[in-house]
């Protein structure tokens, strides 16, 4: 009863604000005056951006109050703290996750399904919100969350080795075989130097990445078997194979706190990178004026079927109480309107999410001209679909089995086939069987 | 009557006293009790009882699943490796640690200068936090640009990728394992030497002991039995709790080569948010070090405290 | 049977000369007490001679032989230490054999399992096992010998640590006050046994105490010893009665012997506060009169008729076979201790004011630079004057 009424005098106050939906903000006003309790992870990424969000949400009205909880060093603490909290009915109103965790919180009862605030809007298209960036907060029949800053993988690469090779730092392979012969160049130089890497330890985002480049996906439609272990998993432990093989990348420590690749880079002694967009600054900070950073699209696998994962927070709201779950929606709505994606873009790096703020370049136009080395995840926001989160308890270790088995090839200790197949076998012992 | 009264009375004073001490003792030992009770049994309690079930942190609720956590365990092929992997990090770092450690101690304590220095420049790495040398491990441990890797090609010897290489990295883990520890036993070490009796150095002189060895083996060894002990168990101790180079150096990597028990507990709880089944790798874990301290006490005690 | 010599040793710990040119001879079979004060150096003179500690300057000479150069390990000396020092983690058995063991076994011999293989080995343990049981049972540590040291009384750890000194037969005895952890019965009870024990050895024994009662009666000479210096080396009875030094003298002797500031006048008598003390000497000028307590002749006052020197009675300390009667000099105001027979109390006037002369022929003379100075006796006392003697 209570929801219906405040649905429909939430709906009757958006159409009397018209225009923006930010201006539908100060309806609130005479709702109540509410202290919004936010939560968010990685503040070393997120600390400037968050604050500038929230300071500009405060200064345009007075009913709502953002203030932060420390925030949690990564993503996984962030989750446990969440978890937790729910445990112990201690949530915050808003809590931003990782994009791939926003799963667990669905089905775990955690997160609200905003389907029915979203609703209320109107035309999301009209809030800058495209089917893409509804689709990355979008788990198992539930509008989680809203994706807020996203990332996906880009090419690095020292442009001072590609020209002592003789290659030219503005062609940049386009494909993974060009890539892979000039890693092999490049670690002809000697000195220790390497050719490539491309970071598959961690978690199994930069697989997905091989794997949605052919078209590949994890499970099947109906998530109840794999589906990885068709032709284009198998292509997908191949080209991993061959970068190892012919293309003599390292095997560096595989771990997903490990920065050995991030150190050889850094020292001038690691040709190309692949991985998160999302490292562009400390990147750019740790090579400083070693040698001539350049940035720049990844290889492309199949250019018509081809897509990346997106990596990246999303914001969701963990509020019970209906009036606070309508304070939390409009600072989420304000976090990822175009103003707010600016913010985030300007002080991360990021990718932006909302399609206004990418599409109007009053917003970032200026930003992208004096930081070039933002741009090569903004080509890629077409191919961007969700970081595939795994149903069930297992959700998180099926990632680590997956780690685990391209550890054997990285080793060169076992062949794609024998992989693959032991993959498939593992994962399917994990994901929830109907 | 009365004198039985008397003797009633009499009686009674000093059972009132003794009730009196009796709670005046109890109010003293109250904060630490209660401190044991709040901290240590209450949580170690509610382990033992999520071992049985399969509750998710976060999970609205639980079910009992019995032994369930168990058998799972028991066929659970990160956590056999987890287990084997500590037993070998366990028998590598303890031993040689100790036997560093006392190497270090007699010859600083034998050395006649700098002894303050060479203490002080072999406990740092105790003081040293794991997480902020992480950085600096996997730098010098690096394949390629690695310190010690062009360390070995200066005298013609290709390293190994420490690190990254599933047969080397649980010997590398092992010798940072050592760097941690030797420092730490070290100064337990000086601490037992200084305490030994000088005159039992200068009755074995009398007594025609001669040689460094021999000293070693008539006094220093045998009066150094309880620190010993104590060395050899904290020691180990440290080494099955290995965790924090683990975490920031390997995460369990490459495919579980370096996964050890903490590390698989911590995963499993906190990664992958299955407390019960994380709860369960603990209370084995609880009750191995527990057996494991038991049985080194009982073996060594009798024979390092000449009672 | 061997001697000992030591001549002019030194030894400086930092500013502090800890041995200042000491020398020593014991004569082979001769039990010798280094007695002195805390920190006088005598604990030093010993480790060097047991070769722990290194001199700086001097020798040592053991049988003849000079062993300066040697370690402590080769000079076949046994050392008895304070604390006993005893290996906690060892029998008494092991303790008493382990002298034997290092020097009749070879290293390899004494390796754990495979040392019994070696050959010879089984002989030289059946030897070692003999002895040890022989000097044990000398002891009367037979049936103790498979207790460790923390199962043993305080007697019975000093007589294992005296067994694994006698057990090998050494040239010399070196005792580091072996007596002062135990109890004042056992204490001298153990005085005795170890003098016993040093008769059937008949090995020279240095024994170093600060306890002047165990160096009389257990030693052949005394050396008394302070600041790093030997004052005086004699027999017990000639350290006592005839020190060559006021600082002997005080040292010697308890309670402490009197002294006295005198005074040699022209004609050559030694006076107290004006009164002759029955004492003659050939110096002339201030000098320092000193008493033992037992020499003192008190009596009542008026029975000195005018002799003597008055003195008003203190206190009195009862010790059951003597009484100390505590005065003071009543023309100086000098302390003087007397020792008298208990039944001689209710002789001693009841207000307190008694006269005292010398014992004849007791006085003893010292100059300023406290060594002694020849001085004869005079007339002798009167003998109604007498109450203790």
């Amino acid at each position: 009863m209570t929801l219906d009424l405040s649905i429909s005098r939430r709906g009757a106050l958006g159409l009397a604000g018209g225009a923006a939906a930010t201006l539908a903000m100060p309806g609130i006003v005479r709702a109540a005056g509410v202290d919004l309790v936010v939560h968010y992870s990685m503040p070393a990424i997120f600390k400037d951006a968050q604050e500038a969000i929230a300071a500009a949400f405060n200064a345009r009205q007075s009913a709502i109050r953002v203030s932060y909880v420390n925030p949690t060093p990564t993503y996984e603490d962030g989750a446990q703290l969440i978890l937790r909290q729910a445990a112990t009915g201690q949530l915050p109103d808003v809590s931003f996750q990782g994009l791939n965790r926003l799963r667990l919180f669905a089905e775990r009862g955690i997160a609200l399904d905003l389907r029915g605030l979203l609703k209320d809007e109107g035309d999301p298209a009209r809030l800058g919100y495209s089917a893409p960036l509804l689709g990355l907060g979008f788990h198992g029949g539930s509008q989680a969350g809203l994706a807020f800053a996203t990332s996906n993988p880009i090419s690095y690469y020292n442009a001072d080795l590609l020209k002592r090779v003789g290659a030219d730092p503005e062609a940049f392979p386009k494909t993974w075989d060009d890539a892979i012969a000039l890693s092999a160049k490049i670690a002809g130089l000697g000195d220790g130097i390497n050719g490539m890497f491309f970071r598959w330890p961690g978690d199994d985002w930069m697989f997905s990445a091989l794997l949605y480049g052919y078209g590949g996906r994890m499970l099947t439609t109906d998530e109840k078997a794999v589906a990885f272990n068709g032709p284009e998993g198998l292509a997908a432990l191949k080209l991993l194979d061959r970068m190892v093989k012919e293309g003599r990348m390292p095997n560096l420590a595989a771990s997903a706190s490990s920065t050995q690749d991030l150190q050889a880079f850094a020292a001038g002694k690691l040709g190309m990178m692949f991985r998160t967009t999302a490292q562009v600054r400390a990147i750019s900070q740790s090579v400083g004026a070693n040698f001539t950073l350049r940035t720049t699209v990844m290889p492309v696998i199949d250019p018509v079927k081809g897509r990346l994962p997106t990596g990246g927070a999303g914001a969701m709201i963990t509020a019970k109480d209906p009036n606070r779950q309508r304070a939390a929606w409009e600072f989420v709505k304000f976090a990822t309107s175009a103003e707010g994606t600016s913010l985030m873009v300007k002080n991360t790096g990021y990718v932006p999410t909302n399609q206004i703020a990418i599409d109007n370049p009053e917003y970032l136009g200026d930003f992208y001209k004096q930081n070039p080395l933002f741009v090569a995840a903004t080509k890629q926001v077409p191919l961007m679909i969700p970081w595939y989160a795994f149903p069930g308890q297992n959700s998180v270790r099926v990632t680590q089995v997956m780690v685990d088995q391209l550890a054997r090839i990285a080793e060169q200790k076992a062949t794609p086939e024998a992989v693959l197949a032991d993959m498939a076998t593992e994962v399917t012992k994990l994901i929830p069987t109907p | 009557m009365a004198e039985a009264a008397t003797i009633a009375q009499t009686r009674a004073a000093p059972a009132r006293r003794h009730a009196g001490e009796t709670a005046v003792a109890w109010l003293l030992a109250a904060p630490a009790t209660l401190a044991y009770v709040a901290m240590i049994l209450v949580p170690s309690l509610a382990l033992v009882v999520l071992a049985f079930t399969d509750y998710e942190l976060g999970a609205p609720g639980f079910r009992w699943v019995g032994l369930g956590n168990f058998t799972e365990l028991m066929a659970d092929r990160g956590f056999l490796r987890s287990v084997a992997n500590t037993a070998l990090y366990v028998l590598f770092v303890a031993p040689v640690s100790v036997a560093l450690g006392l190497a270090i101690a007699l010859l600083i304590e034998g050395g006649r200068r700098g002894r303050a220095l060479f203490r002080a420049l072999f406990f740092l790495p105790v003081v040293s936090l794991t997480v902020a040398m992480a950085t600096a491990w996997s730098y010098i441990l690096h394949p390629t640009i690695g310190p010690l890797n062009a360390l070995l090609r200066a005298v013609g010897i290709d390293g190994a990728n420490w690190l990254g290489d599933s047969g080397t990295v649980l010997l590398s883990l092992g010798l940072i394992g050592i760097w941690e520890n030797a420092g730490f036993n070290l100064v337990l070490f000086l601490a037992g030497l200084t305490a030994i009796p000088r005159d039992l150095y200068a009755a074995a002189e009398m007594d025609g002991v001669k040689s460094a060895w021999d000293r070693f083996v008539t006094v220093t060894w045998p009066m150094l039995g309880p620190t010993t002990l104590f060395v050899v168990i904290i020691t180990t101790v440290r080494a099955i709790r290995v965790f924090d180079t683990v975490a920031t150096l390997t995460q369990g990597g490459p495919n579980k080569a370096s996964e050890v028990i903490l590390f698989t507990m911590y995963t499993e709880g906190f990664s992958f948010f299955r407390m019960g089944y994380s709860a369960a790798i603990t209370l084995l874990f609880l009750v191995a070090v527990t057996v494991l301290m038991l049985v080194q006490n009982r073996l060594i005690d009798r024979r390092v405290h000449y009672g | 049977m061997a001697g000992v010599t030591i001549a002019s040793l030194h030894k400086r710990f930092g500013a502090v000369r800890a041995v200042d040119d000491v020398s020593l001879d014991l004569s082979p079979g001769e039990f010798v007490s280094l007695v002195g004060p805390s920190g006088c150096g005598k604990t030093t003179l010993m480790r060097i001679v047991a070769g722990l500690e290194r001199a700086e300057g001097g020798t040592v000479s053991i049988a003849g032989r000079d062993v300066t150069g040697l370690r402590g390990a080769d000079r076949n000396v046994a050392m008895v230490f304070q604390s006993y020092a005893l290996y906690p983690h060892m029998t008494a058995r092991q303790n008493i054999a382990l002298p034997l063991v290092m020097r009749r076994l070879g290293a390899r011999q004494r390796l754990p399992l495979v040392g019994r293989a070696w050959p010879g080995t089984r002989a030289a343990l059946a030897g070692i096992e003999a002895d040890v049981i022989a000097t044990a049972e000398s002891l009367g540590l037979g049936h103790l010998l498979d207790r460790k040291p923390a199962q043993l009384s305080g007697g019975q750890r000093q007589r294992v640590a005296l067994g694994r000194a006698i057990v090998r037969r050494p040239d010399v005895f070196l005792m580091d006050e072996p007596l002062s952890n135990l109890d004042a019965a056992l204490r001298v009870q153990t005085r005795k046994e170890i003098v016993d024990l040093h008769r059937r050895a008949g090995a020279s024994t240095i024994y170093v105490t600060h306890d002047q009662a165990e160096a009389l009666t257990m030693s052949d000479r005394v050396a008394v010893m302070m600041a790093g210096r030997i004052l005086q080396v004699a027999n017990p009875t000639a350290v006592y009665d005839d020190p060559r030094d006021l600082r002997v003298a005080r040292f010697i002797g308890s309670p402490r012997i009197n002294t006295l500031a005198a005074e040699i006048g022209a004609d050559g008598l030694v006076r107290v506060a004006g009164q002759a003390m029955g004492l003659a000497a050939s110096a002339r000028g201030a000098h320092v009169y000193a008493l033992r307590p037992e020499h003192l002749v008190l009596a009542p006052a008026p029975l000195m008729q005018g002799r003597g020197l008055a003195a008003r009675v203190e206190h009195v300390e009862f010790l059951g076979e003597a009484l100390l009667v505590h005065a003071r000099l009543t023309a100086t105001g000098e302390d003087v201790v007397a020792r008298i027979a208990p039944e001689d109390r209710n002789r001693l006037p009841a207000d307190g004011v008694v006269g005292f002369v010398a014992a004849p022929g007791r006085g003893l003379l010292f100059g300023a630079d406290e060594a002694r100075v020849a001085a004869v006796p005079t007339a002798p006392m009167p003998a109604g004057a007498r109450v203790h003697g």
